[in-house]
């Protein structure tokens, strides 16, 4: 196996794949921050060159760009309250309020020391035991799915700092959302209104470029309070090198490490995605964190934690597609296509066929993420300067990004509607204090929820017990529901404490 | 000082996208020598693809490179007037990586180099694929945007569900992909035949269970004719993603996967999967002539999962022919040809010209249609 990894390394050193990667991880970044655009517009956009080049060189172009996108989107995410990318939505919670508190510097590094870290291991995993995880994943069947979706909603208590009634009416109202279309099961449209375009039912990227970017381009122009005013002395003298400090690092170590397993695991599912992985993060660390009534104030585990789930995810995805020639994700989709236009056959049998580019895709992730670590860092003393400059132009520009970006994913002009819907939709919800990314969060896992309902009922024969006590499924439901009521069991205790240290006193 | 480093980072940028492709292929811009004047001897589609076929022959027999023949196949094919002066839209309604995006992809590269234009794919999923059919009806009928369909826009047709219909606002060019599908289980499966799991079925109705790709679509149709057929219930699990079809299969969460021979062949050969029997009506001798396919077995095939292109209704007759023809020549050049054969496209005859393909979605549609009334899907 070292040979292999040695013939990999080999493969990935020339300097045309160095290039590639470098090139790669600098589009995902632009393509990453930009709110509006992504990285699966880039890695779209990207296939008609890779027709010339040789199939290793354009699959390592768009590992890079695909590691640096998940990465990328928490930038705009941390600075401007707009996830540049689907994958950054939960680190909007803690990220904003950071830099509305002036840390946005330490949110920044904390975000791409988190991102390479998850990323790491995520390849890790992918490189060493890839074939053993796969199995594991096998055994995710629609009730499981159906499982992972509920744990991912029971996580909206700890979204909704400010009131939890208005987190599940967003949560319920997302999930309204997702039903509009065909439906998974009956092929029947739902909630379409007899337009045959809603047909395509709403997409995560026009809806959560809507929500979140065109949202807060509103709201500012609404609040007449449109530049935030910041401390220009302290962006100016941002550190040049941007490594999050030692104590952010220990104290957030294990949060880090558990996020990164979860996310890479959640990552191996062909049917949920680095979105949900961040949420997952993001739902656990709130949960079991020492600190869990701070969240969503701006605190740095808020960051660290979806982050590095978001980024593990994407070793994640790649797992079935070199293992079983099955994508786990829209850009592992690409990928997949660029390999069939090439004539290769991504498939069990890759890995004896082709071992030099299967390792060369190992390697290159390992490369991808040294490269977007050092880019990153040294980037975010530019990308904070952002924050000087005046919202009115900023915001134009945003504004063009996201058009040009719901309509770029598939052509569809109505995704730039759904946009705008989204848009408005996220003005008021801002304006009424409902949480947006508790919105996202039904939009996201309702048709996983949906679909694993009703094919896990199919899968278990309309036996509603066996769906309920297959092993997974009820550990998975036990935390949901754990998830559900901690906080109140916590209250309770408290309160019965108070009431009888106060009985003690009287 | 600023701007210029950011025109030079874009620049640098272009210019590496540029370097890394290489010097990049460029489509042949200039037209054909002869150009037909579109007189009365413009020849039907079967005379020129009886030419084509002959010069793929030499072709194959080495005596010139590709882009000889490319220059050849040119002269070969009758070209409309002023056509095609511009790039040419393909639309394809399904996402990039599954099999009408690869179909496309490698059909138009070569056809692109034939036509001397480029070809613009256009990924519109969503609805079935009628999404890009809804796109497709909105542009004119000039042959520059062509619509890559499958076996979904006959069963939406026969079901009524849109308010466009594809046969009838649709002009056909060609089909060349048929179905593949195999009814596949895992290699530990405890039914060693498709008779085993027939029985499995009669004997418990309401427990077999057989995934396919998304709700309503051919693979539904097919189990639905096959249950009823059988006199039992069968249980479809409809899955949009082939990854979640095949995981299911795997982990043993079904019992059995209809799914074309080409997206899982490497996990049969690999010995994870085996097939039980052959969907459609041939046997595929390259995979495993031991197993039957349905029809011998007796049983009806109502629809299988073909791939083909339509352009807007009322498009010149010539530009139609145009295109049948480029596109016929593409599928015969080495990238589609050995595409196909490593897909196992090559085993179903699935070649139909325009008039024959629009003869053959209209009669499928018929067919449907009865078949839906039957099994309750449309009333009246």
């Amino acid at each position: 196996m070292l040979e292999f990894f040695y013939i990999g390394l080999q493969t990935t050193v020339m300097w045309v794949n160095l290039l590639a990667i470098a090139l790669g991880v600098v589009i995902g970044l632009i393509f990453g921050a930009i709110p509006g655009l992504s990285g699966v517009t880039a890695v779209g956009l990207l296939v008609p060159f890779t027709y010339g080049m040789s199939p290793v060189t354009g699959l390592l172009l768009m590992i890079g760009v695909y590691c640096a996108a998940t990465y990328g989107g928490s930038i705009s995410a941390i600075l401007f309250n707009m996830p540049g990318d689907v994958m950054a939505a939960a680190t909007v919670i803690d990220g904003y309020p950071m830099t509305l508190k002036g840390e946005a510097q330490r949110a920044l590094a904390m975000a791409i020391f988190a991102s390479f870290v998850g990323g790491i291991i995520g390849t890790v995993i992918l490189s060493l035991v890839a074939p053993q995880f796969v199995k594991v994943a096998l055994t995710f069947g629609s009730p499981e799915y159906f499982a992972l979706a509920m744990l991912g909603l029971a996580i909206v208590g700890s979204i909704g700092a400010k009131s939890q009634v208005k987190a599940l009416l967003g949560v319920t109202f997302g999930l309204w959302l997702s039903t509009i279309g065909l439906d998974p099961v009956s092929g029947i449209s739902r909630f379409t209104l007899g337009n045959a375009m809603l047909q395509a039912g709403i997409g995560f990227i026009p809806a959560i470029i809507g929500f979140f970017a065109f949202s807060e381009i509103f709201a500012r122009l609404y609040d007449k309070h449109i530049n935030k005013d910041f401390d220009p002395k302290v962006i100016k003298d941002a550190r040049i090198l941007n490594f999050p400090p030692r104590r952010d690092i220990t104290e957030n170590a294990g949060t880090i490490l558990r996020s990164s397993l979860l996310g890479n695991f959640v990552g191996i599912l062909p049917g949920a995605g680095a979105t949900i992985a961040a949420f997952l993060g993001y739902g656990m660390a709130a949960r079991f964190s020492k600190r869990r009534q701070d969240f969503g104030t701006g605190i740095v585990e808020g960051i660290a934690a979806p982050e590095s789930a978001n980024n593990a995810a994407v070793g994640g995805a790649m797992v079935p597609l070199l293992t079983l020639g099955i994508p786990g994700s829209a850009t592992t989709a690409v990928m997949l296509s660029v390999m069939i236009l090439h004539g290769l056959r991504p498939g069990p049998l890759l890995f004896q066929r082709m071992p030099d580019l299967t390792y060369s895709v190992f390697v290159g992730m390992f490369l991808a993420n040294v490269v977007m670590l050092v880019f990153g860092m040294f980037f975010v003393r530019f990308l904070i300067r952002l924050l000087l400059v005046r919202f009115e132009v900023l915001s134009l520009f945003i504004f063009v990004f996201c058009v040009f970006g719901a309509f770029s994913i598939y052509n569809r002009f109505v995704d730039v509607w759904v946009m705008f819907a989204c848009g408005i939709l996220g003005f008021f919800a801002k304006k009424f204090d409902f949480s947006i990314a508790a919105i996202i969060l039904g939009l996201v896992l309702g048709s996983i929820a949906e679909n694993g309902f009703v094919n896990g009922i199919s899968v278990t024969r309309g036996d509603f017990g066996a769906f309920f006590i297959r092993p997974i499924t009820l550990i998975i439901l036990v935390f949901s529901v754990l998830f559900l009521i901690t906080p109140f069991l916590l209250d309770f205790i408290r309160c019965r404490k108070e009431i009888a240290a106060r009985k003690v006193a009287v | 000082m600023k701007r210029s480093i950011a025109l030079a980072v874009v620049l640098l940028t272009v210019f590496s996208l540029f370097a890394l492709g290489g010097c990049g292929e460029r489509a042949k811009t200039e037209p054909p020598a002869e150009t037909s004047d579109g007189g009365p001897e413009w020849p039907s589609q079967s005379e020129v693809i009886a030419a084509i076929d002959a010069m793929i022959a030499d072709f194959n027999e080495k005596e010139y490179d590709l882009d000889q023949a490319i220059a050849e196949l040119q002269k070969v094919i009758p070209k409309p007037e002023g056509y095609p002066a511009r790039s040419i839209e393909y639309v394809i309604p399904w996402g990039e990586g599954g099999g009408s995006d690869s179909y496309a992809r490698h059909i138009g590269q070569d056809a692109a180099k034939i036509m001397g234009v480029s070809i613009v794919y256009n990924n519109m999923p969503g609805g079935g694929g009628e999404i890009g059919l809804a796109y497709l009806l909105t542009q004119p009928a000039d042959g520059y945007t062509i619509y890559g369909a499958i076996a979904n826009q006959t069963i939406n047709d026969a079901l009524g569900t849109q308010p466009h219909s594809f046969t009838n606002d649709t002009d056909f060019i060609i089909r060349n992909q048929g179905a593949t599908e195999i009814y596949w289980v895992r290699a530990d499966s405890p039914f060693k035949t498709i008779q085993d799991a027939f029985d499995y079925a009669k004997a418990n109705p309401g427990r077999l269970t057989i995934c396919g790709a998304g709700a309503g679509g051919d693979d539904e149709f097919r189990i639905a004719s096959l249950s009823k057929e059988l006199g039992t219930d069968i249980i479809y699990v409809p899955y949009d993603k082939v990854g979640e079809r095949t995981t299911s299969l795997l982990g043993g969460h079904v019992d059995i996967m209809h799914e074309t021979a080409g997206t899982v062949i490497d996990l049969y050969k690999n010995g994870d999967i085996r097939p039980l029997a052959y969907g459609g009506s041939i046997v595929f001798n390259e995979i495993d002539p031991s197993i039957p396919c349905i029809a011998d077995l007796g049983f009806s095939v109502p629809v299988g999962r073909w791939r083909g292109m339509v352009t807007v209704k009322g498009t010149d007759p010539k530009i139609i022919d145009y295109l049948h023809n480029s596109f016929y020549a593409a599928s015969k050049l080495p990238y589609y040809a050995e595409y196909e054969v490593e897909f196992f496209q090559h085993l179903p005859k699935a070649y139909l010209n325009s008039e024959e393909f629009e003869e053959y979605a209209k009669h499928e549609v018929e067919g449907l249609r009865d078949l839906a009334k039957e099994l309750g899907y449309i009333s009246d």
